[in-house]
């Protein structure tokens, strides 16, 4: 009997599936919960994608009919909030779901409840946020949804307020993964594994999650104080009433700004794993690149006001703002110089993840470069609301996150399915979307430095502009066959791709210690790690001394290596006892799931506002059914007694 | 590495998330700390982002306002430094009860548990009273800025204080196992409760039936249900799992002190500093 | 697990007062071993004073990470007493100039004492500090920046 301290009234019975609908429904896995992730965030990015074409065939000629203003509103808004909330963050967090424990050499999470949660606040958020393309009323106030726009005399229906409720439900979501991973990372790493011989990629989790921390509650309050202003009528941001817009334009960017680390940080991180990984050298001044994580994470948190500058702040604060932004490219190019600096000399296997992460940095230069243009407050004046913006969060979001994901993606695929993706495909793949992508966003430069500006449906014909826009749709078809190729992969690998084994690559962190796809225990003995890229030493003992050799990053004087793989069976560490019982991962449940949906009713159902009774009522319902569920969930044992009972 | 049954692989159970009340302990991690409560601590600094961004926006749009009731004609400082007093005396009754436990008086730490609870209760029967007093003088929360940030900026205090006081309700009842106990807890929290709601009632006019007669009989009803509640309480508790009760109780804890240090900063931020706004500087200056 | 005994270099002033474990002049002993330990006999300024102070905080806080009832009861007083000071400054006829940043300081001490004794930050693992520092200067910092956008620097 464990020691359970409560026994408290159990309402439902603990789910035993193994497979089928109820067993992902009910799973707390962190792999399955990655899985997930990675395929719902992927629908959402076909939903995005379709958006955008929409809106690209929309821009093709001038003056064109294909959709009205008023979708084409809409269309904008949820591209830009699919794109940032529903697809590059969930993404990141597939990998960081498949990869943080595997990569510490843990278990599992910290909570693995609590992930589960995550996920389904994830996916009931993303469909509240859409609903509204069913109703006919999508978002249509732009992806920062700026005051007093967004009131209830300037923006009546409910469209505005999906977007608020969902991301709002999206935000706790995203709130609650970010303690998980930071207690995770803190919390679970394998002995030995100190902070500086934590895998680039974990670090960038860290950074991430406490950026999301941090960053998170500014934005629920803003949603909370738009959200009162438009059901109930406060002053937060009518100037009616002495409120301020600019005030919002403050709270959101003072989120939004960090957001945009949020975004980039993770996929900085795969690619400072599959660079020296197919560079064959290690990752070129591991301290500066994560220390320049660090400090982005710290500087993005002054620099808000520079999405701001032509609001007119002063002269005062656009320039402490103006020098902040500068400041921040530094250690950003810092970064650029270390994967160069990894490359350079290296060996380097130019396959399908290796064109990917290279096309990141290429891309990301480019992106960085128009960045810093905009830190100048006279260029920004020039450049504000023009397709010059679009250009460059673009190159730094797509041809920086999306390629680093997809870069993540194929360097990964082997240890999550066992199989690789098929490398011909791949680089159809790659050269597909490379040329696409540059094709539709390249000439946008000169598009806004012309003066075209954004979040327009249409636009005269003689401005000189037809061409230009005529490619960068032609760009955007080769970018979606791009895509097609990459889900053909996916399928065609499935069953016809080649068997992949352990450690595939010759790769370098814990993750390839242990088979593909990974037991559901992930490790059978927790590794016991002495150096930063332990399995690389492990592998390659002769590079050791050399290493020490270089004030390297072991502790000196150790010559024994010690990681999983060469760690006889059944040898006994202080965290692998020879107990003769198998490894008890926690328990499926229901509640996550249950709590996530109550929740997400509780905050869907507060848009509407007639008959009154229901204004009240179904909120009331839905969070009454999240805190009973939240009751059971507390009162639920990781591990039902019966089954912890059964290696006794 | 091949796959071996899994009944041949060591013994994992040191590496398993601490998520239960069964695993408190916390000599497993690689700091030494627990999850749950290194989760708390990691919520309450952003939880200070959260209030912070609730505090600014007061501080932005303070003396704003176009038109009253200003801070100055409504604010009542003696009153809420009463309702502050029993706030911090809660906090007080936290760190009791959290130190019984952890000596192992369970009993103790009940009693302080559940006046920890009441005092955050009277805390919150003074929030009615001051925002039914507000409402009565003509300020609302669509009213004017000042309505509308105090409003948000109090009431998502009161609600985290209304979170706080459910918890620590529900750590009372983990605290009690047999069902005399448990009917006592009943018996002694509804009790409260309706003598708190009967006396709001009464003397303010909150809920215009419970004036008078029916307020008195539900004040007497209510005083002899806790004295009942009481006498059943007053039974030695046991509690199996001290220590995991003891981690839950100190999270809990650690939840209803950071409510308390927000209220000292509202308390000197808008009452203390700001009680004597008045016509805002926005006609002095055209704003 | 260890703690960062940092004993021989001292940081700063601010810095002791905060984190536990630093300079011995503003650290207070968490046991009597300590307390009596030869190394911080006539290391402080204050002399015996302070080693008396030592003394009396070792014998209310029992010496391990538990302090007694007692000792939360002296700092429920304390924290009433100060709050008492508030209220009684607030009536002061002084300018807001100078009564607002006594009443910020006075808050700011009720602040401390209370997530250093009663939450326990002055006897636990400096991680929760940091943690719950770096939210709480964070947003302290872009309070401020806040305000300073909006009444300072729009000229």
């Amino acid at each position: 009997m464990t020691s359970t301290a409560v026994k408290f009234p159990t309402f439902i019975a603990r789910p035993r599936a193994e497979h089928g609908l109820w067993s992902w429904i009910t799973t707390i896995d962190h792999k399955r919960i990655g899985t997930l992730y990675g395929v719902t965030a992927f629908v959402f990015f076909l939903i995005g994608g379709v958006e955008a074409l929409i809106m690209r065939t929309q821009l093709m000629s001038p003056e064109n009919d294909f959709v009205s203003p008023e979708v084409y509103n809409q269309l904008f808004t949820m591209h830009g909030t699919t794109m940032v909330f529903l697809v590059i963050m969930p993404l990141s967090a597939a990998f960081f779901n498949w990869l943080i424990p595997l990569q510490i050499g843990a278990r599992d999470v910290a909570f693995p409840r609590l992930n589960a949660f995550s996920y389904w606040l994830f996916l009931f958020g993303g469909i509240l946020l859409n609903v509204g393309w069913l109703t006919g009323e999508a978002p249509n106030a732009g992806w920062f949804s700026y005051a007093n726009l967004t009131e209830k005399p300037y923006s009546i229906g409910h469209g505005v307020t999906y977007w608020i409720l969902g991301l709002q439900v999206l935000g706790v979501a995203s709130l609650a993964a970010s303690f998980n991973f930071i207690i995770t990372i803190v919390n679970l790493r394998a002995p030995g594994m100190s902070f500086m011989k934590l895998p680039v990629f974990v670090w960038m989790t860290l950074v991430v999650g406490v950026l999301i921390i941090f960053a998170f509650p500014i934005i629920t309050v803003a949603l909370i104080q738009i959200q009162f202003d438009r059901l109930y009528g406060l002053n937060f941001f009518r100037p009616e009433a002495g409120g301020d817009p600019v005030m919002w334009q403050h709270m959101f960017w003072l989120f939004g700004h960090p957001e945009v680390y949020i975004l980039i940080l993770p996929a900085m991180g795969i690619v400072s794993e599959v660079l020296p990984t197919f560079s064959r050298k290690p990752l070129f001044g591991y301290p500066f690149v994560v220390f320049a994580g660090v400090s982005i994470a710290f500087m993005g948190f002054f620099v808000w006001s520079h999405h701001m500058f032509t609001v007119g702040l002063g002269p005062a604060a656009t320039a402490a703002f103006s020098l902040s932004t500068m400041a921040i490219a530094v250690p950003t190019g810092i970064k650029i110089f270390n994967w160069v600096g990894t490359m350079y000399k290296g060996h380097l296997r130019l396959n399908t993840a290796m064109l990917f992460a290279i096309g990141f940095v290429t891309m990301f230069v480019v992106g960085g470069m128009s960045g810093v243009t905009h830190a100048s407050p006279p260029t920004d004046a020039q450049q504000q609301d023009t397709y010059y913006i679009v250009a460059h969060f673009h190159y730094v979001l797509f041809g920086g996150s999306m390629l680093g994901l997809f870069s993540g993606a194929y360097y990964w695929w082997p240890k999550f399915t066992g199989r690789f993706l098929n490398e011909k495909i791949g680089q159809v793949h790659f050269w597909l979307m490379l040329v696409g992508f540059n094709l539709t966003f390249f000439p946008m430069h000169w598009l806004g430095l012309d003066g075209m500006p954004r979040r327009i449906f249409t636009y005269a014909t003689g401005m000189g502009w037809d061409s230009s826009n005529y490619w960068a749709t032609i760009g955007s078809y080769l970018i979606a066959v791009a895509v097609l190729v990459f889900i053909f992969n996916v399928f065609y690998s499935r069953k016809r791709g080649a068997v992949a084994g352990a450690d595939p690559w010759d790769g370098r962190t814990l993750e390839w210690t242990i088979p593909s796809p990974p037991p559901e225990y992930n490790f059978k003995v927790i590794p016991h790690v002495k150096y930063r890229d332990d399995f690389w030493y492990t592998k390659h003992p002769e590079l050791v001394a050399e290493m020490e050799g270089h004030g390297g990053h072991g502790s000196a004087g150790h010559k024994t290596i010690s990681g999983a793989a060469d760690m006889p069976p059944g040898i006994t560490g202080e965290h692998g006892d020879t107990g003769g019982h198998g490894v008890h991962m926690p328990d499926k449940s229901y509640y996550p799931i249950l709590v996530a949906a109550g929740l997400t009713f509780g905050v869907g159902t507060l848009l509407i506002q007639e008959p009154v009774i229901l204004r009240w009522i179904l909120p009331a319902i839905g969070f009454t059914f999240a805190f009973v569920s939240g009751l059971g969930w507390a009162f639920e044992p990781v591990n039902e007694p019966a089954a912890a009972n059964d290696g006794h | 590495m091949a796959q071996a049954p899994a009944a041949t692989y060591p013994h994992g159970q040191a590496n398993l998330p601490a998520e239960s009340h069964a695993s408190g302990h916390a000599e497993n991690t690689s700091t030494g700390l627990g999850h749950r409560k290194l989760l708390m601590w990691t919520f309450l600094g952003s939880e200070c982002m959260f209030f912070g961004s609730l505090i600014a926006t007061y501080l932005v749009y303070r003396n704003q306002n176009l038109n009253g009731p200003y801070p100055s004609e409504i604010i009542d400082v003696p009153i809420t430094s009463l309702s502050t007093f029993v706030l911090l005396m809660s906090s007080l009754a936290m760190v009791l009860a959290l130190n019984g436990i952890q000596r192992n008086k369970p009993r103790l730490g009940r009693f302080w548990t559940l006046m920890t609870a009441a005092l955050g209760s009277v805390f919150l029967f003074f929030q009615v009273f001051e925002f039914h007093e507000f409402a009565i003088h003509g300020l609302t929360p669509r009213t004017n800025l000042f309505g509308t940030t105090f409003f948000t900026l109090t009431g998502f205090h009161g609600a985290h204080v209304t979170l706080g006081v459910v918890l620590l309700l529900i750590m009372a009842f983990v605290f009690s196992r047999s069902g005399r106990e448990k009917l006592g807890l009943v018996l002694a929290v509804s009790g409260f409760y309706a003598v708190g709601v009967a006396l709001l009632a009464h003397f303010f006019k909150i809920i215009p039936p419970i004036v008078g007669a029916p307020a008195f009989v539900i004040t007497a009803l209510g005083l002899a249900a806790m004295a009942g509640g009481g006498y059943l309480l007053a039974k030695p508790a046991a509690v199996r799992n001290v220590k995991a009760v003891s981690e839950n109780l100190e999270i809990t804890g650690l939840y209803w002190h950071f409510v308390d240090i927000v209220w000292i900063v509202i308390f000197t931020v808008v009452y203390l500093i700001s009680a004597n706004d008045g016509l805002g500087l926005a006609q002095g200056l055209g704003h | 697990m260890a703690k960062t005994g940092k004993s021989q270099d001292k940081p700063g002033m601010l810095g002791s007062l905060f984190w536990q474990s630093s300079d011995r002049y503003f650290q207070l002993p968490k046991t009597y071993a300590e307390a009596e330990s030869p190394a911080r006999k006539y290391e402080n300024p204050f002399g015996r004073l302070v080693d008396r102070m030592s003394r009396m905080w070792v014998r209310l806080s029992s010496g391990d990470r538990h302090p007694t009832a007692g000792f939360y009861v002296i700092v429920g007083v304390v924290l009433t007493v100060i709050t008492a000071i508030e209220v009684w400054a607030f009536t002061w006829p002084f300018g807001k100039a100078v009564i607002n940043p006594i009443l910020l300081a006075l808050s700011a001490v009720k602040f401390v004492m209370v997530i250093g004794f009663f939450m326990h930050l002055r006897f636990e693992h400096p991680l929760f500090t940091r943690v719950f520092a770096a939210g709480l200067i964070l947003a302290i910092a872009i309070s401020l920046s806040l305000l300073a956008l909006f009444f300072k620097l729009n000229g």
